[in-house]
């Protein structure tokens, strides 16, 4: 949809120039040659005219390449440029209005014209057009039916907290060039669950945890947390959801204001949301400050930078209880700690869980602290979905070439373990600029044949498993055949949209 | 030119025909940096050896002195605010008092080091090629094309596609793991002895660091070199070493064959840091065992054992009396403990401290995290009282 959407720009860009060089060509002959009586003011209007016109002009080339014409007041303020600098251009050259006469009926004319212009051209680029898509890209909410497989994990969309659709996150680096951070990843996850998301740093991961909280808000898809779409959301009603979801990010000491007490730290969310009276305000820190294993009476009145890695950590986790969310997405939260202050944090992640009721999703890039926090692991690669399965099943029979590689490259602490040279992954990531046809994988799959580089494979169930699956046309283990048709889930979405 | 070329190699196999097997000795060596607040003991009386073609494992917590012990033998610590003291033989040579100029002749030839980061380790505005043919330049007296060549194998050897186009690139053009790999050729280069890798995977991805683990090993087996593995992790250097040595404030607390230190560990700091790592076979939600607190200031190292702050094991005895490097039944196997895991006295001693609810125990016992960090905040002010 973004590759048809930039199309599609590049051509209204270069139709606007392309019409506009003959134009300004005749408009010049005509100033010079026909209108001659009142020279400097026509000058005037002829000059101002153009340049507005190159304003508006770079203005909308700007939108277009830093994709941001979503902001419809940009978009309006650079046509609106270029409509006023058309009516200069006609009045420097006498063609409305007479020369330098009052033309306002004209100009209001033309602003009109050009509003109607304007809306119509952001109505055409913000919106999804399903007509572009190939049908099993098409969002649930965009048709409602005719999916094709790439969600066959997906759970009953009534139970789950949090539901992600299609999610497709684009960045665009300049010269036409765009990363494709994550591309139409859909997953959801139970009230309680911990969902595990692994994969190499560039595969992203982060990324989708991130447009999970919309920061940024993804390119497209929907992103459904307690039935609403955050996706839609106007910003203000964004912001009163986002108390629910919070952050833990990777490194607890840069992620904590230097300059500020712990105290306040902690208490500055109660302050912003106003929760709870003022003089209670204290209490909810202390008692968060507890949970996490500080002591209270210490920690408050102390900064950032007298405490260790591990103890910025628990600070960064309290900060994101004390408004308890009901998720917490942590950010790789404990891949810059020592391994005796790693196991501090995952059973306090653990503990905290259950004493405050949270759904978590944890995102690393070591399998082995996924699988201990996770009901449920995810396996990323360049931006998809490989492999969606519980931990134990994950392990002891990994589906996907990829979910194989990663457990054998995991170094394990038992001498007597053979370390399997040849298993372990060859090569780097692609450039997620420009990712492999077909399967992302089949650059580095032992397995990869030629249907991989044609055909996307898409997720189905591993045979015999109820709630394991795989994105693979040479699967490790024997898996169901993609269905073709909409699935039970997909007519269960229809019905619920 | 060519005389001193022919000099150098032949010198080269006469020390190759008379191998002595012992390559390092390092013996009662310390080094203290000298700081404002006083003198930080960063390595503390550590002495080991490493056999010709053998890999040793130094594994500890961030702060453990673990880099600066490599840095230290291979003399690359700053002149000024440092204090040396003890011996290192190097093939019977002793190195320890040698000025940077007389190690010039050893770095590169007989030692190398592979740094953590290979961001920042390599120079970013000069060519890969360049970067590696420097040494062979220097060390070896090689020309231009002779060392474009060995450059060329080298990078080969260490796993580079494209390595002609590669040696006119820059390091910016390439991905972390293909930097660690032109990195290792750098440190190879010249055929070094001795070979010290400071961390070499902490900053690449799992699937990398198997990459470069093996090549590690493998270059090693080839070369028959002797190898210094630092990391953190024990998982790291469990498949790859053949002796491992943790180090916890400076000291080394134990060492031993590595199949030996896995089966009968006997320092509660090594029991500690094994099981606090998630491992893939245990189920999910496994409770992990911790350690509370966290290594102790070296400019005030606690009294007695050094760990005996955080020790689910620590008896009063430990808090006063430091224990020596005692050698356990199985040669080649020393622990600094009074009450070593799996011997009566240990087990004693971990149920007196449960019955008396001691909370480094029961943090310990039960992974209670809360605990743990309590621990931690109590020692802190106990060091700043």
């Amino acid at each position: 949809m973004q590759a048809r959407g930039k199309e599609l720009d590049g051509v209204l860009i270069g139709a606007l120039v392309a019409g506009l060089v003959p134009f300004g060509l005749i408009i010049k002959t005509h100033s010079t040659t026909v209108v001659n009586g009142v020279q400097t003011s026509c000058t005037y209007h002829l000059w101002s005219g153009w340049i507005c016109g190159v304003i508006g002009l770079l203005c909308v080339a700007y939108a277009v390449g830093t994709s941001r014409h979503r902001g419809r007041l940009f978009v309006a303020t650079s046509v609106l440029a270029v409509a006023l600098s058309i009516v200069q251009i006609l009045r420097g050259a006498g063609l409305i209005g007479g020369p330098c006469n009052s033309s306002g009926p004209y100009i209001v004319a033309l602003l009109i014209c050009g509003a109607i212009a304007v809306w119509w051209l952001t109505v055409i680029l913000s919106a999804p057009r399903p007509s572009d898509l190939p049908a099993d890209r098409v969002g649930a909410g965009a048709t409602g039916a005719g999916m094709g497989a790439t969600n066959a994990h997906m759970r009953d969309p009534d139970k789950a907290l949090l539901r992600v659709e299609h999610l497709v996150v684009e960045f665009p680096v300049g010269r036409q060039a765009t990363v494709h951070a994550v591309s139409d990843i859909n997953l959801d996850v139970l009230e309680g669950e911990t969902l595990g998301l692994v994969g190499e740093s560039g595969c992203g991961k982060s990324t989708t945890g991130r447009a999970i909280i919309q920061l940024p808000r993804p390119t497209s898809g929907r992103v459904l947390f307690q039935g609403r779409d955050l996706v839609r959301l106007p910003s203000e009603e964004l912001r009163k959801v986002r108390p629910q979801m919070q952050l833990i990010f990777q490194d607890p000491i840069s992620s904590l204001n230097p300059r500020r007490k712990v105290g306040d730290i902690v208490r500055e969310p109660l302050e912003i949301w106003n929760r709870g009276a003022a003089n209670k305000r204290d209490e909810m820190v202390d008692e968060v400050l507890d949970a996490v294993g500080l002591d209270p009476n210490v920690a408050r009145g102390r900064r950032p930078h007298e405490f260790s890695g591990g103890q910025c950590q628990r600070i960064c986790i309290a900060r994101a209880l004390v408004l308890e969310p009901k998720v917490i997405i942590c950010d790789e939260p404990v891949s810059a700690l020592d391994v005796s202050v790693q196991a501090q944090i995952l059973n306090l992640l653990e503990d905290m869980k259950h004493r405050y009721g949270l759904t978590l999703i944890f995102i690393a890039h070591d399998l082995a602290v996924v699988k201990n926090v996770s009901d449920r692991i995810a396996v990323m690669y360049l931006g998809k979905l490989c492999e969606v399965a519980p931990p134990e099943s994950l392990y002891t029979q990994p589906a996907h070439p990829y979910t194989a590689a990663l457990l054998a490259s995991i170094p394990v602490p038992d001498p007597q373990a053979t370390t399997q040279v040849d298993s372990s992954l060859a090569g780097d990531l692609p450039s997620p600029l420009n990712p492999p046809s077909g399967c992302r994988f089949r650059t580095r799959c032992p397995r990869a044949k030629d249907r991989c580089a044609d055909e996307e494979p898409q997720m189905r169930p591993v045979l015999g498993s109820e709630d394991h699956f795989v994105a693979c046309h040479f699967p490790l283990i024997e898996a169901a055949e993609a269905p073709m048709g909409p699935s039970t889930t997909d007519v269960a979405i229809a019905g619920a949209t | 030119m060519l005389g001193r070329r022919v000099q150098k190699q032949e010198n080269r196999t006469i020390e190759a025909q008379a191998r002595p097997e012992r390559l390092l000795e390092v013996a009662d060596l310390h080094t203290s940096f000298k700081t404002p607040r006083g003198l930080v003991h960063a390595v503390n009386a550590v002495s080991f050896t490493l056999d010709r073609g053998k890999t040793l494992g130094i594994v500890g917590e961030s702060g453990s002195g673990k880099s600066v012990l490599s840095r230290s033998i291979m003399g690359l610590l700053p002149r000024q605010n440092v204090v040396r003291e003890g011996s290192v033989q190097f093939e019977g040579n002793e190195i320890a008092q040698f000025s940077p100029s007389a190690m010039r002749a050893y770095w590169g030839t007989e030692m190398a080091m592979v740094f953590q980061d290979p961001m920042t380790s390599l120079n970013p505005v000069v060519k890969i090629g360049r970067q590696i043919t420097e040494s062979l330049k220097y060390h070896l007296d090689m020309h231009r094309d002779q060392s474009d060549a060995t450059a060329l194998a080298l990078m080969k050897s260490v796993g580079i596609p494209e390595a002609e186009r590669r040696l006119n690139e820059y390091p910016h053009q390439m991905s972390g793991g293909m930097r660690q790999r032109i990195v290792i050729a750098v440190a190879l280069a010249c055929g070094p002895k001795l070979l010290f890798a400071d961390e070499p995977t902490t900053a690449l991805d799992v699937t990398v660091q198997a990459q470069i683990l093996n090549l590690l090993q493998q270059q090693q087996r080839e070369r028959d070199m002797g190898m210094v593995l630092v990391t953190h992790d024990l998982g790291v250097v469990a498949g790859r070493a053949d002796d491992i040595a943790v180090m916890y404030a400076g000291q080394i607390v134990e060492t031993a064959p590595t199949r030996t230190l896995f089966a009968q560990m006997r320092m509660p700091y090594t029991e500690g840091l094994l099981k606090s790592i998630p491992k893939l076979e245990q189920p999910s939600h496994s409770r992990l065992e911790i350690i509370g607190g966290r290594p102790p200031d070296l400019i005030n190292a606690p009294s007695g054992c050094k760990f005996s702050p955080r020790c689910p094991y620590a008896q009063d005895r430990c808090h006063v009396e430091e224990p020596p490097l005692i050698e356990a039944d199985t040669p080649g196997h020393y622990f600094r403990c009074w009450y070593p895991v799996g011997t009566d006295a240990g087990r004693e001693a971990l149920e007196r401290n449960l019955a008396a609810n001691v909370p480094q125990a029961q943090a310990a016992v039960a992974g209670d995290a809360a605990l743990a960090g309590k621990i931690e905040t109590a020692l802190d002010q106990r060091i700043e009282v």
